[in-house]
């Protein structure tokens, strides 16, 4: 035992105590040619895997070893600086950087970008630069589910109702954010699948465990988007146009008055598709053979458009504030529905239409009454209309041709306009104050209000209703630092208190409303922490645990009227995340460098809430399934070398099982331990990214990059019931894409040519739900600075 | 004289054993016995996994053959018997050796059969003009091999009605009964109940006016041209006992041996909680007639309880499943909402059509255990044996089989715990 003691020791400290020798720590300020300091600047050596980023002083430290050292100093919108440096000794050494161009590449100079660095924090979590993918084609849920424990279920093309799950976590497990602010504020069908791309900065995706200061009620963990914060004006506008009639367009744009203080911030999305891409093997009626037969064909009513504007206007750098901004946005989102749960099922009328504007103010200050107090605060308003039509008595066939029937095509029923009126309110206060380097608290309180008054214009037999829906998240927050940042805690509390009032009696045998209260109230407590330690570069670790409860969401209890049911008996679920992991940064010779990170998981959820097909109408519903452990592993390793190449993979294995030990009616549950079945359990990313520069123009850009996703087959019933040859699966997916873009006149002009499902492979992420075959997408990107 | 002594007593005691036979048989005819007669013949034993059967459920739906059930075999489904969950639903319509249904496709009929761990397509037709949601319709089969489906339109102000070749699947009529002209009712129930009578070629067809749900009706339909002849009210009961579903998963209704309907019908217990809380009703339309039989009111004795399933045993005795909170123990007072919903509040019992006396089936001197399922048809009555399935509280669920002749019952299989056992069908070789 004390020899494997020992060992241990002299594993973890022999590393440290190499790297421990000559070391001398290199510090200083860096600041703009006005002399004012600039934060987050990035402070690199060359070759290395070793850098930081200057504070909110513009102050740096770093620990390097001693003799001759190139830094590399950089920061967005500025010139890059390089200067080679002996260091002998501590030194004291400044930077001043100019206004320049975008220099991507000078983050990746050490291999620790922004995102990078969020990765290493207390939490487990994903960080995805999404700035550096602005020119590909791809959409937030296309770069998200590349990423490792991370799976996003599509049921079609360009905007698709999907399901995300995060280490196994439902889609509705997780919350999304936009800049610390529920996403639903623009609109409860803005998503990840339509948010404009080129306004993200980058994305936070935590696993599990959730920060206080997002004042989530999330169960499976948190996305976080967070949009460029520049003071500098720019214009980045792209236009896309691909297969399927599928046309994108985005613009974004700051103009900064320098003297005032003013910025004002345009943005607009605008996505089309027709969404009219070949389904394989669909069953077709042959009058003349007299049976179904297998053909292809093409969708013919699964448009979606998607616009999104918004304005930002305010002020930043007043006595009053450090930021103030008002802002309002318009989301307009027009859906036709082409199928119902599986792909047999045809519409060809029936579509979805939603509307929401939305009016906020932010504010933000630092040093708010006392020295090292923030405050940041918001206010939002969303009027969010949505329209189901269903009112075609038709019968389609998947060949377009239909004949006229006496019932809608969704519930079978009459004829049916359902509006829904969902005004939110969103109410945010956070409050953080900085005992001094090491130590500091906050508190963030969230209030979101969700309405929900449902009327139908053609139903006369639909009563209308008007239910409410309010969720008040309180969370608080100690965060300690010890041995120069080696060892990272952090320890919160959060209170979860639910308000809902219900009017809706219609379908009570489904929904439970008449069993309940009209007016509910619960209070729900969580608690967690999180810890790092830095051993050595090459090596840290890292662990958390939250207890965490999540609250209904207003669809998940009150339906969306076309495809989802209401349940209102539904109750908050509850779970206890444990998360823990290690990572590193290897410097394998001079310009390879290997990133790698393991992390497991557990996952142990009471009143676990779960999408559940509601044959009662072939629709949807939420429902309790008590008891689910979940766990899993996950891993992602990294090659760099040089700026050249880059070759990621990661994979993702977890294990979900029904912990019910007896069914409703008291019996012993046959599934209990059994895998929870239809959900994907073993899946992989890799991808290959190769960039050359100065290719045909001097500070020209090829980049090409090849991806290739796995995911393992699953069971869409319980797996140990039934004999095996007579049960349906999801087939295993292999997916291929590449993408290559080219970029000159630094930056400025980037064209993108990608091609997705290569092969054309008839993929399904869902049972009969058939993704699109093999398409391409051109983008041109101009991005003025 | 010794000798004529001898002849006395000898044919005194043959009176006496000819008597005693007799009031042994209790005046039975050997004839009248209920459900069909079949040589070859398997049984399909459906349950779910992982949540309940009931309507609208999700669950993984599994199908087992057995060639007999009766023995003491105890049976799971680990690795074994037909996932049907893709394509199928329970509310199937039986005959023969096909399972008929509007499936999982939503837009079509279809004609299956499961063999073994297999789910074969026999014949499928995509809808006509007349198009059914599935799992809400009602059926009967007319003279030769005609199947006729019948239900509600998508805004229920109409009755539609499909024919179809039961070998083919070839729809070969369709239309609408004209019943919102005929009765100026706005909306109908969902499904209703269809039986086809064969001596006068009718169909009899059981409806609710759900602007007023406070008697139901009945329309005679001529079953060669799908005309109503004739509908007539009946307020004894508010409703039939399927207003929703039909006859896909439970027996609702039966012909007695001389072609007397029988259909089991529901009301509400006046003042109670909530509409479910019911007592049941067994009404009777004669052969030959068009209208209910008002001197006949089966289960009026008894006087309680909801009727769920009801079949005929032959002899004027009616095989029902019945939920009943009270009688069971679960409440004090079926007014009350307490005791009703999935309980173990059920039990089988016959129902003597002439005396109206409701006897338990028992076992070994003690009464079968109460169920609990009433979205479920685990008995049946074939080749002179009724089967029935209870799904009690404390002991697995398992198959008890009654001897109709001798009255006998004997336990036949045992399922293992932890299955919703819902459905149990026989199914021709």
């Amino acid at each position: 035992m004390r020899s494997l003691v020992r060992f241990v020791l002299l594993f973890f400290l022999f590393p440290c105590s190499l790297t421990a020798q000559n070391m001398v720590v290199v510090s200083g300020m860096v600041t703009d040619q006005h002399n004012d300091p600039l934060a987050t600047a990035v402070i690199a050596i060359e070759n290395s895997a070793i850098g930081t980023y200057t504070n909110d002083e513009g102050y740096y430290s770093l620990k390097v070893p001693a003799g001759a050292r190139t830094f590399i100093v950089s920061l967005m919108g500025y010139d890059a600086v390089k200067r080679e440096i002996t260091v002998r000794k501590n030194t004291i050494c400044n930077f001043t950087l100019k206004e320049g161009v975008v220099n991507l590449e000078a983050v990746s100079v050490y291999g620790k970008s922004k995102t990078q660095k969020l990765r290493e924090g207390v939490y487990t979590m994903n960080a995805v630069d999404v700035k550096s993918l602005a020119n590909t084609a791809a959409s937030l849920n296309d770069i998200i589910n590349r990423t490792s424990g991370l799976k996003i279920r599509t049921e079609g093309g360009l905007g698709a109702d999907f399901e995300l799950s995060l280490n196994g976590m439902s889609g509705n497990s997780v919350r999304y954010f936009i800049d610390d602010i529920p996403l639903n504020t623009k609109g409860n069908e803005v998503s990840l699948a339509n948010f404009p791309v080129n306004t993200i900065d980058h994305i936070e995706i935590y696993k599990g465990v959730v920060p206080a200061h997002l004042g989530a009620d999330a169960l499976g963990g948190a996305i976080n988007i967070i949009t460029k914060k520049e003071k500098k004006n720019f214009l980045d506008a792209s236009f896309s146009a691909g297969s399927f009639n599928t046309y994108v367009a985005d613009l974004n744009a700051q103009v900064y008055f320098p003297k005032t203080g003013v910025v004002l911030k345009p943005t607009l999305g605008f996505s089309y598709s027709k969404n009219n891409y070949k389904v394989k093997d669909v069953e077709l009626w042959d009058e003349e053979q007299k049976k179904y037969i297998l053909t292809d064909v093409k969708r013919f009513h699964d448009d979606y458009l998607s616009a999104l504007a918004q304005i930002e206007v305010g002020v930043e750098n007043k006595k009053w504030t450090d930021a103030f901004y008002l802002s309002g946005s318009y989301a307009k989102v027009n859906k036709e529905l082409q199928t119902g749960s599986i792909q047999s099922i045809v519409y060809g009328m029936a579509e979805r239409q939603q509307d929401a504007w939305n009016l906020s103010a932010r504010y933000r200050k630092n040093d708010f009454l006392i020295k090292g107090m923030q405050v940041s605060a918001m206010l939002s308003h969303t009027w969010d209309y949505s329209l189901t039509a269903d009112t075609a008595y038709r019968k389609y066939n998947w060949d377009g041709t239909y004949f006229v029937t006496s019932r809608n095509e969704i519930t079978g029923r009459g004829k049916q306009m359902r509006h829904y009126k969902r005004p939110l309110t969103i109410v945010r206060a956070n409050l953080n104050y900085d005992f001094n380097k090491e130590h500091s608290i906050n508190f963030n309180y969230l209030l979101t209000r969700n309405g929900n008054r449902r009327y139908d214009e053609l139903d006369a037999e639909f009563e209308p209703s008007n239910d409410v829906l309010a969720k008040h998240v309180m969370g608080l927050s100690y965060n300690q630092s010890f041995f120069k940042e080696r060892l990272v805690n952090t320890f919160f509390l959060k209170d979860y208190v639910n308000q809902v009032k219900i009017e809706q009696n219609d379908l009570y045998w489904i929904t439970n409303s008449k069993d309940l209260p009209k007016n509910t109230t619960n209070n729900n407590f969580g608690y967690g922490l999180g810890t790092r330690y830095h051993f050595f570069e090459s090596f840290e670790w890292k662990a958390s645990y939250e207890h965490t409860v999540r609250l209904p969401l207003a669809r998940e209890l009150l339906g969306n009227g076309s495809t989802v049911y209401a349940n209102l008996a539904l109750q908050p679920e509850s779970s206890d995340n444990f998360n823990a992991g290690a990572f590193g940064n290897l410097t394998l010779a001079p310009d390879h460098r290997l990133y790698y990170e393991a992390n497991v998981f557990y996952r142990k959820i009471q009143n676990y809430i779960h999408a559940v097909l509601s044959q009662e109408e072939g629709t949807m519903q939420y429902d309790n399934v008590s008891s689910v452990n979940m766990k899993g592993v996950e891993g992602e390793l990294r090659y760099t070398y040089d700026d050249f190449l880059q070759l990621t993979t990661n994979c993702s294995y977890q294990e979900a099982r029904d912990r019910n030990r007896l069914k409703k009616d008291g019996k012993p549950s046959v599934t209990y331990n059994n895998k929870i079945p239809n959900r994907p359990w073993l899946y992989s990313n890799t991808e290959l990214t190769l960039t050359r520069k100065s290719v045909f123009a001097k500070k020209d850009k090829v980049r090409l990059s090849y991806l290739y996703q796995y995911i393992h087959w699953f069971y869409l019933t319980w797996e140990g019931y039934g004999a095996l040859q007579s049960k349906s699966v999801i087939p295993t997916q292999h997916m291929h894409a590449a993408t290559l873009t080219y970029s000159w006149n630094k930056d400025r002009y980037n064209v993108t040519v990608e091609c997705n499902n290569l092969l054309d492979s008839k993929v399904f992420d869902n049972y009969m739900l058939q993704k699109p075959g093999r398409s391409f997408l051109c983008k041109f990107r101009l991005f003025i600075h | 004289m010794k000798k004529l002594s001898f002849l006395v007593v000898a044919l005194m005691a043959a009176f006496m054993s000819v008597s005693f036979i007799a009031c042994d048989d209790n005046n039975d005819d050997p004839k009248d016995v209920g459900g069909e007669v079949i040589d070859k013949v398997h049984y399909d034993i459906w349950v779910t996994v992982g949540a309940s059967g009931g309507m609208g459920s999700d669950a993984t739906l599994l199908v087992k053959s057995l060639s007999s059930l009766e023995g003491n075999e105890s049976i799971n489904f680990v690795n074994s018997g037909c996932d049907v969950t893709a394509k199928l639903y329970q509310e199937s319509i039986v005959k023969g050796e096909y399972y008929y249904q509007v499936p999982k496709d939503k837009d079509r009929f279809g004609k299956y059969q499961i063999k073994g761990n297999a789910l074969t397509t026999v014949a499928e037709r995509p809808f006509s003009s007349n198009t059914y949601k599935d799992r809400r319709y009602t059926h009967t089969w007319t003279s030769g091999d005609e199947l006729v489906v019948l239900a509600a339109n998508g805004s229920a102000n109409e009755v539609l009605w499909t024919k179809m070749n039961g070998k083919t699947m070839e729809i070969t009529a369709e239309g609408n009964l004209g019943l919102a002209k005929l009765t100026g009712f706005k909306k109908f129930s969902t499904s209703g109940l269809a039986r086809y009578r064969k001596s006068d070629n009718k169909i009899i067809y059981a409806f609710q006016d759900k602007n007023n749900e406070k008697a139901f009706f009945v329309a005679f339909i001529d079953a060669a041209t799908m005309k109503v002849e004739k509908f007539v009210k009946e307020e004894r009961a508010e409703q039939m006992a399927g207003t929703a579903y039909g006859e896909l998963l439970q027996n609702k209704m039966f012909f007695d041996k001389n072609e007397n309907l029988y259909i089991a019908c529901n009301s509400q217990i006046a003042n109670s909680e909530k509409s479910t809380c019911q007592y049941g009703r067994l009404l009777r339309i004669k052969k030959g007639e068009t209208d209910f039989d008002k001197t006949y009111e089966g289960l009026k004795k008894t006087n309680q309880g909801k009727l769920v399933t009801v079949d005929y045993l032959g002899n004027n005795k009616a095989l029902i499943y019945v939920q009943d909170p009270k009688y069971t123990g679960c409440s004090d007072d079926n007014a009350k909402y307490a005791g009703w919903g999935n309980n173990y509040n059920c039990y089988y019992a016959t129902l003597d059509l002439t005396t109206d006396e409701v006897s338990e089936f028992k076992y070994e001197g003690k009464v079968l255990p109460y169920s609990s399922g009433t979205f479920s048809q685990r008995s049946f009555v074939l080749n002179g044996k009724a089967y029935i399935g209870v799904n009690p509280k404390a002991a697995a669920p398992s198959v008890y089989v009654y001897d109709i002749k001798s009255g006998a019952v004997s336990k036949g299989i045992t399922i293992q715990e932890g299955y919703e056992f819902d459905r149990i069908v026989y199914i021709a070789d």
